[in-house]
């Protein structure tokens, strides 16, 4: 088990995308519930949720769930998409939805590059 | 804290990946339990109580947010000092600022840091402990019992000590033991807790730990007893008995087997309490156990206590009225506004359940004023739907006087909807008087002088002090339901009653008896000269829209506002000529005496008048005052007093209310006035005048005495006598009951020099009833004392009060 977590974790690191040492020092050196929760959070329905708020211009529903996943993507060390996250976050919050809309679709391309990494972990 | 000795820490944040790794970094240290949201957080917490020992909560959250959470806890006086570290990710200055000012302690950012979370949280609760140290005192004074903190300290260690063995908590509660203070005095009052301590202890064996959880209530941490027999209990109570004060002490016992070790002991000296509650429902029972069906009313409770301001916000709570009704007419002159939860899923709640715990944590005072905004919005609603409005009062818990914003914001809703003040009536409790006498005096002064009338509600309900009735000005009395109640079956409670209403009516204040079921007990009660009642016999309590259909189809009928409420420009001076129309109806079916009167400088005669104000004479004046000038029947003080009334009413368009003195065949009869003026030019003006004759019932102020406990004795006890004393005439008037138990007329002459041989007082007790009847004679009220006639003994006292005006006094005397 112990193995395949080291596996998993060279995997994580080879994107590019995850702070994989200072991450991991987080959890208390807990490699499987490290990569556990990267499975998780491929899963997450605010990026879903996020999108859908986009389209309906529904700018309320997308800062709550850019708020959420925001939070998360710093905890695992996400910090390139956090940045981004952090950005979008800000100009919701400002009212300037014209300008987030436009910058979104950076972010949801990222997220999507994500799931579809973190799917072949298994 | 766990066995483990792990203390606990509540994880609340709506993302599991958060929790996860926030669980992760504490687990070596910590015992972690999680909650999604603000809701279940709390559910955890009331389930945990205080042995949670911080709190680490994510702001943003659905179903409940963090706010919220913070402004819940903030309320419950336990968990407010549970302390709360809020998980933040870089938020506005704002933000963090909001969440300390509604008590977090602290901030962590994201992404977490393990070594500076846990060195955080250790902190935190350490400074906790810390001061929650320094708050123990070990031992309370009075009784050597350990204090509540340290009971529950020593009561663990002592568990913990022989973990295998089985443990009950007691509790122990004095019941009534404020009535002892109070008519007592602290001194007593605390001899017989030290007294009642000892025996506690001797009773369950010293070798256990004892604790003083508040005033009045014991509790005691021991190992198991199998089977508790009745007498271990009893005999205590009876040794409690021989405590020389003179009412009879009784006690609550609740035990709580420990069958779960990993709650916090607080908890389990809690569940005993509530175990008394259980006891108390079955008066068989000396004591009670804790169950689990106590334990489902807890969850309950909490269920309510988490959706209570999420029900007012949507407004699931619901104002119903309870008709107040005439009951001679059996009309309807005012209505009682009380609160109904309509909850969207369990259906109507009963407010018996949710009441007490509202009053218990303070949420009552935002549904007492949302009940007020309600009622003085219903009131605006008439007034523009052109339906007479009628007074409707709103009930002020006991709680509400402690909020120093009250007046201010019951003054708020009369002035938003701008609604005349006296349509609000305020109903307040008189078990805030025991809790708080000052404090509640100040409040209904307050109240009062903003024009709002005062309803004393439950009066009799338990404590019924004199002393309150002359210190709390209130206006009206609203019998408790428990006098009616048996009043059928047993003499003694009608006698109170009919006693409560004489005194009611001695005082001047109105009286509505509440609980009305049966035609039998509206008999009587209008037999006692009760006015008004309320009850399921008129209306139960119904939906506005109900009620609003229900005055359509009883008309109502209260001349007496009608009168008061008319324009001034309604009454058509040919209307009352010819006598004509609603104002002849009026006129003639009044139950009071009214009289049109012309008002010239130098004269005052009658221009139409119904049959009850002639009444008001002797048969041989009654032909002279048709004709008469009345002013003659004043002395010149008091014409000027009334013509001073009248000019004031015509400048300003208004209404008076006077009490006149009358001098009628040389005697003084005093007459209230109250008048509105129908006419006015430079020569003359035209009055309406709704007579009384109160030269028995003015206004009275009565003397302060000190006389406590009484009535509370005679309600206890299930009897009292009493009978009336006039010291101006010298002549005492006595009830039926008294007259019989004393083989008496109802009528005694020169009483004051003959009453010790009229009542037959043994020779013992000469001295001290020639001094009570003293006491009468010169208009002061005395305490009780013990009197001894030839083969029975009572507690007399004497209660007098004095009329402003004339300086007249009268007495009560109540044997007991």
């Amino acid at each position: 088990m112990a193995k395949e977590d080291d596996m998993l974790l060279s995997t994580i690191e080879s994107w590019g995308i995850v702070d994989v040492d200072s991450t991991l020092r987080r959890f208390c050196g807990d490699k499987e519930l490290f990569v556990f929760c990267i499975k998780e959070f491929a899963k997450d329905e605010n990026f879903e949720r996020m999108k859908i708020g986009f389209e309906n211009k529904n700018y309320q529903e997308a800062f709550e769930t850019a708020h959420m996943l925001k939070g998360v993507l710093v905890n695992l060390g996400m910090n390139g998409i956090y940045n981004k996250v952090y950005n979008l976050v800000e100009l919701l919050r400002a009212g300037k939805y014209s300008e987030a809309d436009t910058f979104k679709n950076e972010v949801l391309q990222d997220f999507e590059d994500f799931k579809r990494k973190a799917a072949m972990l298994g | 804290m766990l066995a483990t000795g792990k203390k606990i820490v509540l994880v609340v944040d709506d993302n599991f990946i958060n929790r996860q790794i926030m669980c992760k970094i504490l687990q070596d240290d910590y015992f972690t339990v999680q909650a999604a949201n603000g809701r279940e957080a709390l559910n955890t917490l009331y389930e945990y109580g205080d042995s949670i020992s911080a709190i680490l909560l994510d702001i943003f959250m659905p179903i409940m947010n963090g706010y919220k959470f913070l402004e819940i806890i903030k309320e419950d006086p336990v968990l407010a000092s549970v302390p709360i570290i809020v998980c933040t990710q870089n938020e506005t200055e704002e933000i963090e600022m909001q969440a300390l000012k509604m008590g977090a302690v602290d901030f962590l950012s994201k992404p977490y840091n393990p070594p500076i979370i846990r060195q955080r949280i250790a902190n935190m609760i350490k400074l906790r402990e810390t001061s929650a140290f320094i708050n123990t005192v070990e031992r309370d004074s009075l009784t050597g019992m350990y204090s509540k903190e340290a009971f529950y300290a020593r009561a663990k260690e002592f568990m913990a000590k022989e973990s295998e063995k089985n443990y009950d908590f007691v509790a122990i509660d004095l019941n009534d033991f404020k009535i002892v203070n109070d008519m007592f005095g602290e001194k007593i009052g605390d001899e017989l807790l030290a007294y009642w301590s000892k025996i506690v202890i001797d009773t369950f064996g010293e070798d256990n730990i004892y604790g003083r959880i508040n005033g009045d209530v014991f509790a005691v941490c021991m190992p198991r007893i199998e089977n508790y027999s009745n007498e271990i209990f009893t005999q205590a109570v009876s040794r409690l008995n021989s405590f020389d004060v003179q009412i009879v002490l009784d006690v609550s016992f609740g035990i709580y087997r420990v069958d779960d070790d990993t709650i916090p002991v607080s908890l389990m000296c809690d569940r005993a309490i509530l175990a008394i509650k259980n006891g108390r429902n079955d008066r068989s029972k000396v004591y009670a156990f804790y169950d689990e069906k106590l334990k489902e009313e807890l969850w309950n409770s909490q269920q309510i206590i988490s959706n209570m301001r999420e029900a007012l916000d949507k407004e699931q709570f619901k104002v119903y009225l309870q008709a107040k009704c005439d009951l001679q007419s059996e009309k309807i002159v005012g209505a009682e506004a009380l609160i109904r939860w309509i909850h969207p899923e369990k259906g109507f709640m009963s407010p018996a359940d949710f009441v007490p715990l509202f009053e218990k944590n303070g949420f009552i005072t935002d549904v007492d004023l949302f009940v007020c905004d309600k009622v003085c919005a219903l009131i605006r609603s008439w007034i523009d739907e052109g339906i007479k409005p009628i007074p409707i009062s709103v009930n002020i818990s006991r709680v509400d006087i402690y909020n120093p914003n009250l007046k201010d914001s019951i003054v708020s809703f009369v002035k938003k909807y701008d609604i005349p003040v006296k349509y609000l009536h305020i109903e307040i409790t008189e078990t805030a008087y025991t809790e708080n006498a000052k404090q509640l005096i100040d409040t209904v002064i307050a109240l009062r002088n903003e024009g709002f009338h005062i309803e004393m509600d439950d009066f009799g309900s338990g404590y019924s002090s004199l002393n309150m009735l002359s210190e709390v000005p209130v206006d009206t009395l609203k019998l408790d339901m428990g006098f009616l109640r048996h009043q059928t079956e047993d003499g003694h409670n009608g006698n109170i009653l009919n006693f409560v209403i004489n005194l009611a009516k001695w005082l001047d204040l109105a009286v509505i008896a509440e609980g009305i079921e049966l035609k039998e007990q509206l008999d009587f009660l209008k037999s006692l000269g009760c006015s008004y009642g309320q009850g399921y016999y008129f209306s139960k309590p119904i939906p506005i829209e109900e009620f609003n259909e229900l005055r359509k189809s009883m008309e109502e009928q209260d001349y007496r506002e009608i009168l008061a409420l008319k324009d001034y420009s309604d009454i058509k001076l040919s209307e009352i000529w010819t006598g004509s129309s609603d104002f002849n109806k009026i006129f003639n079916e009044y139950i009071g005496a009214l009289v049109v009167a012309e008002f010239t400088k130098k004269s005052l005669s009658v221009v139409r008048a119904n049959e009850v104000f002639y009444n008001l004479f002797d048969e041989s004046e009654r032909d002279k005052i048709s004709v008469a000038n009345l002013y003659d029947y004043m002395d010149d003080e008091n014409k000027k007093k009334l013509i001073n009334a009248v000019d004031w009413a015509a400048e300003n368009k208004s209404t008076f209310n006077i009490t006149i003195k009358w001098n009628i065949k040389g005697k003084p009869v005093f007459m209230r006035e109250r008048g509105r003026i129908i006419s006015a030019n430079e020569e003359r003006t035209i009055v309406l005048l709704d007579v009384e004759d109160v030269s028995e019932n003015v206004k009275l102020t009565e003397e302060k005495a000190s006389f406590s406990g009484i009535l509370e004795f005679a309600i206890k006890n299930d009897g009292i006598l009493y009978f009336s004393y006039y010291p101006e005439n010298d002549i005492a008037l006595l009830d039926e009951r008294t007259a019989e138990e004393f083989s008496l007329p109802e009528r005694l002459e020169n009483f004051s020099q003959e009453a010790v041989e009229f009542m037959g007082v043994d020779r013992r007790s000469k001295t001290d009833f020639e001094e009570i009847v003293e006491y009468a004679k010169a208009g002061k009220s005395k305490s009780p004392e013990i009197v001894y006639f030839k083969n029975k003994s009572y507690k007399i006292g004497v209660y007098s009060i004095k009329n402003e005006e004339t300086g007249m006094s009268k007495s009560v005397f109540i044997l007991q």
